[in-house]
């Protein structure tokens, strides 16, 4: 694999190391202070028509008809300081190319020492992550795609517009400009599937709802149970009861942003709450986690993927 | 000439020229034969100062002085049979219709209609050349008038001039019945021949009347051509259209004396401007056709009228406008989208028709060998086995879109199936751009290639394994190149590709919309396939890449391009830029709202006038889309006011799976059909459902197109019937060629022809040349 970190590389052992101690996410979320406290809102669970085809509608707080058709426009942020980082991406060629979308977490430049600075957060299971999910993508589905990585895109890129599937981790650590929320929000709003993966505890939370309400303002983050159609896209998964990858008190949860607020109709946002899928990929080659969680994560994320091409 | 032949010449055309005396013809020829002969001797004996070619001619000038002296003895007569004063009838036939009140005669001060009072007046105040009075003096005159319909009238002086149609070959086959069994020296018509449908039927009433030796003298009336008009042509639309389709309406517009200037053609949907067009006229004399594209908002029984706003000085403004009533459906056109793996174009097309209730694109999407996913199915069976096997299940969708698959997927049979679809069936394919599509995908020389409205050639460089383990690098990396997209000429005014009516904002359109890409190498279109948008390559190379044709009784249609889904997700595209839904939900429409369903009802004429029959037909096809002979079909027609009425349609044992039956129109109106079938093989639950059709009786609006006086119209029937055409002023000629009539009431009349100055002249110039000939050449 090129497409490496120069000063990446060590990075990548260094969180390797980390994650192997099960240690990293919760000393990386109370090393960095929230900048907002936030209030967990109260957030329905709701069962889904079995297919797609009709049945009964979940009711929610807020209908499509009260929220304003939500304008976008795709700029790059004049002030977005992005890292200067050696990688090269695809080139766009029409396939499958799983996106990981990098942000600055604001806090990083003050503590640029930090994990010698080598702790990016949105780099968390990079590169192993996707070239272990790539390879089982491609021999499992017929989908054609790149296979063994990826591409890294920040919210500032329009060749993001290219790619409507992006993998964001760490969202805890994600504080977007405001036009980096609205390039976000064009980027769903036109059809883009975002997968948001490796959070927990409820601050961690709180800062993904209070930064998904910029990018939505007016949407619900809907939590979703195994009926829904995604979790039957390709493989079916009975249960969402997965253990999270060192942090086995934890439940997983997974919320789901829908187009125009109904959540009859397509998913944009899938976020795994309290779970750590990235890590299950990227550390399916070691025997660092049981062969059997591995497999359900893998099935995840081929399901987020066939849901995401299809819906 | 009269003067000189001492008859007029139509006496000779019409009569017998013979000789009183034949037993002289020899004598006169022996006796002519030795005068020239002794002439030629005679001119012998000086033979010294004349050349042989002046002897000749001074022998040859003489011998004809003696050949007309002796015609003169031979007593040629003419011989004419005359019709007796009085006692023959003329039929005068009087066109009645509306547009004899164009008023387009002496410059526009006289209408058509005053022409012809003035031409049968009682008292014509200084016009003794009147028609009338000269027909009168010489035959027992019968008038007749007609229009729609035809009957006698006692004078010219009870036209109304309000009929609604010019009948012609009624008009004179009902004279003919009328007055056949008269002495009839001949038809006089007086018409302005005008009319859109003037001339229908006229081949057979011609026919009858030569071989009955019945002659017809049409008298034109009008002017040929209007110096100021704009006519809409019949307008070319179909009769049925999916709500939310934007109609084409083909426009034929003629414009007479307006070059260079600028004409506003607008459609307006009962009433409500839907649509609007300018048109430019190059010339002074122009027939061009425009085509405009109209949004079908309401479902229903719609009148949508075009209307072009009328010029300064127009001679008639009743034919700027047309009306056509057209069916705006609302249903459900089930369409296939299959995709041979998960890629964006499919999510894409799926986002662009979802909230469009006219359009239902059930997905199956191959994501693992044999493994199949399905979306938008209507229950728990379709689609369960994957791509269908049988044509029963796959004739259920009106059009199919064949993504990323290769040819090696499907069974020869689901190939031939395919094909069908669009031959037989009547329904839409279309192929999307992709590694596995066309050439690359081995098409060639499957019965796909064949409907395919672009050639496949090798020119993408062989095919790869459907597996993608060929080594090197792929089709799609080899091939792959990006293209701006813009539309063709055909495409410009195309319901599809069209995005804005405004053509400069159209082109911006396609300016603006993000690049696409396209790995397939294609060759050139079929000879019958119409290319509606091109790619332009880096390099400036343009190629086809959205092309379309007809294959049998459906449509095929191809894109080249892989990811369409760009014009939506794009970058330097807006969120709610509606340009990427309207092009799938366009594209879809026309691919396979126009296919056929297992019932279709039509009716003919689709514009009655009340009393007339109505032809209802429908025909029914099963679930195979074979027709079907032994089902019962019964329409509802529902008139104007409510009342329905059943009718019977019957098989007529013609054509198969016809059913026909008839209503008579009573009232003016919209009337609507309902059509069920029942029976063996129609009990599934999705063709129960009737077919509809509507048509509006009412009173024709034909007059005032091609409101022009028709002169070649009338020449043919003066032609034709061994008449002659005569102009309003030639009331002499007229009754001269009647008179000649050998029809009718007849004396024989024979005319002395030796005393006819002609021949007197013919004698003295003879000689006078050869006298001053002679004296020329010093002879005595």
């Amino acid at each position: 694999m090129k497409r490496v970190f120069r000063r990446a590389a060590p990075a990548v052992l260094a969180t390797a190391a980390v994650a192997g101690l099960a240690a990293f996410g919760q000393a990386g979320a109370s090393l960095f202070s929230l900048q907002q406290s936030v209030t967990l809102p109260e957030v329905p669970a709701v069962r889904w028509p079995v297919g797609s085809g009709g049945g009964a509608r979940p009711t929610l707080t807020r209908t499509p008809d009260e929220l304003d058709r939500l304008q976008a426009t795709f700029r790059p942020d004049p002030n977005a300081v992005e890292l200067p980082l050696d990688y090269e991406n695809l080139p766009y060629d029409d396939r499958f190319v799983f996106v990981r979308i990098r942000f600055e977490p604001p806090t990083y430049r003050r503590t640029r020492s930090q994990y010698w600075g080598l702790d990016l957060k949105w780099n968390h299971d990079y590169p192993w992550g996707e070239q272990n999910f790539t390879r089982i993508l491609a021999e499992y589905t017929s989908i054609e795609m790149h296979v063994g990585g990826g591409s890294i895109r920040s919210l500032n890129e329009a060749e993001l517009f290219r790619r409507p599937f992006a993998y964001l981790c760490e969202p805890g650590f994600w504080f977007p400009s405001d036009q980096e929320a609205e390039n976000l929000r064009a980027w769903l709003l036109k059809g883009g599937f975002l997968v948001v993966d490796d959070f927990f505890r409820p601050r961690a939370l709180g800062n993904f709802l209070a930064q998904m309400d910029r990018v939505l303002p007016g949407y619900d983050a809907v939590r979703l149970d195994a009926t829904h159609p995604i979790f039957d896209a390709f493989f079916h998964i009975e249960t969402l009861a997965f253990e999270h990858p060192g942090l086995p008190d934890l439940s997983p949860v997974y919320y789901g942003y829908f187009e125009n607020n109904d959540p009859s109709g397509r998913l944009i946002v899938i976020a795994n709450y309290n779970h750590d899928v990235g890590d299950y990929w990227e550390w399916s080659g070691n025997d660092f986690w049981p062969v059997a969680l591995t497999n359900e994560a893998f099935k995840l994320g081929v399901n987020y993927v066939i849901y995401g091409m299809t819906h | 000439m009269e003067w000189l032949l001492g008859s007029p010449p139509v006496a000779f055309a019409e009569g017998e020229v013979t000789l009183a005396a034949p037993w002289v013809v020899y004598g006169a020829a022996v006796a002519l034969t030795a005068v020239s002969v002794w002439l030629l001797l005679g001119y012998r004996v000086p033979p010294r100062r004349l050349s042989s070619a002046r002897r000749l001619l001074l022998a040859a000038l003489r011998t004809a002085a003696f050949a007309v002296l002796l015609l003169c003895l031979f007593q040629p007569t003419l011989v004419l049979s005359l019709v007796v004063p009085q006692e023959n009838f003329v039929g005068v036939l009087l066109d009645d219709s509306a547009s004899m009140r164009i008023r387009d005669e002496a410059g526009g001060e006289a209408s058509r209609a005053e022409l012809l009072l003035a031409a049968f007046a009682e008292d014509p105040a200084g016009a003794a050349d009147a028609l009338g009075p000269a027909l009168r003096e010489t035959f027992v005159v019968r008038y007749l008038r007609f229009a729609d319909s035809a009957g006698p009238v006692a004078t010219p002086a009870e036209l109304r001039f309000a009929g609604e149609r010019t009948d012609l070959a009624a008009a004179l086959s009902g004279a003919a019945d009328r007055l056949g069994s008269q002495p009839l020296a001949g038809l006089v018509l007086l018409t302005d021949g005008a009319g859109e449908d003037a001339g229908e039927g006229l081949d057979e009433v011609l026919l009858d009347l030569r071989a009955r030796g019945i002659r017809v003298f049409p008298v034109p009336l009008g002017s040929p051509r209007f110096d100021v008009d704009l006519e809409v042509g019949a307008l070319d639309a179909p009769d049925r259209v999916l709500r939310g389709s934007l109609l084409e309406v083909r426009i034929p517009i003629r414009a007479r004396g307006l070059g260079g200037q600028v004409a506003r053609v607008e459609v307006l949907d009962e009433g409500r401007i839907a649509s609007v067009e300018t048109v430019r006229f190059d010339q002074d004399d122009v027939e061009t056709a425009i085509t405009v594209l109209a949004p079908t908002e309401e479902a229903g029984p719609r009148r949508f009228r075009v209307r072009v706003a009328p010029a300064p000085g127009e001679t008639v403004t009743r034919n700027n406008e047309r009306t056509a009533l057209l069916h705006v459906e609302e249903r459900v056109v089930p369409i296939l989208y299959f995709e041979g793996q998960p890629r964006w174009e499919f999510k894409y097309v799926r986002r662009a028709v979802h909230g469009d209730g006219q359009l239902r694109v059930a997905g199956l999407v191959r994501t693992a060998e044999g493994k199949f996913y399905r979306v938008e199915v209507t229950d728990e069976q379709e689609l369960a086995g994957g791509f269908p096997d049988t044509r029963e299940e796959l004739f259920r969708y009106a059009g199919v879109i064949l993504g990323s698959v290769e040819a090696s997927f499907f069974t020869q049979d689901q190939l031939n199936m395919l094909r069908d679809l669009v031959s037989r069936r009547g329904g839409g394919l279309l192929t999307l751009g992709s590694g596995k599509s066309y050439h690359a995908g081995g098409y060639r020389g499957t019965p796909i290639a064949e409907i395919l409205p672009l050639a496949l050639t090798g020119a993408d460089g062989g095919t790869e394994a459907p597996d993608g383990s060929s080594s090197g690098p792929s089709v799609a990396e080899r091939n792959f190149r990006q293209l701006a997209i813009a539309p063709t000429r055909a495409g410009r005014t195309h319901p599809v590709v069209r995005l804005d009516q405004d053509p400069l904002v159209n082109q911006d359109r396609y300016r603006t919309l993000p690049l696409l890409s396209s790995v397939n190498l294609t060759a050139a279109p079929k000879p019958g396939a119409v290319t509606l948008l091109e790619g332009v390559g880096a390099d400036g190379t343009r190629e086809p890449v959205f092309l379309t044709q007809r294959f049998g009784r459906g449509r095929a249609a191809s894109l080249t391009v892989q990811d369409l889904w760009l014009w939506q997700m794009g970058a330097e595209v807006a969120v709610d830029d509606p340009t990427h839904e309207q092009f799938w939900r366009r594209l879809l429409r026309w691919l396979a709202a126009e296919a056929p369903r297992r019932l279709e009802v039509a009716v003919d004429p689709s514009r009655p006038s009340p009393g007339e029959a109505v032809t209802i037909r429908a025909r029914v096809e099963d679930a195979s889309f074979l027709a079907v002979n032994d089902v019962v079909v019964e329409a509802a027609v529902t008139r104007p006011d409510g009342v329905v009425e059943a009718v019977p349609l019957l098989w007529g044992g013609q054509a198969d799976g016809e059913y026909v039956g008839s209503v008579v129109v009573e009232t003016a109106g919209i009337h609507a059909i309902e059509a069920r079938a029942g029976g063996a093989g129609f009990a599934d639950r999705s063709e129960r459902e009737p077919a509809s059709a509507f048509f509006e009786a009412g009173p024709p609006d034909d007059e005032y197109f091609n409101a022009e006086s028709n002169r070649e119209l009338l020449e043919r029937i003066a032609r034709e019937t061994g008449g002659a055409l005569i102009a309003r002023e030639e009331a002499d000629n007229l009754v001269e060629r009647l008179s000649l009539s050998r029809s009718g009431a007849t004396v024989i009349e024979r005319r002395e022809l030796w005393n006819a100055p002609l021949l007197f002249l013919l004698l003295f110039g003879f000689l006078g040349v050869e006298w001053a000939l002679r004296a020329m050449g010093g002879l005595p």
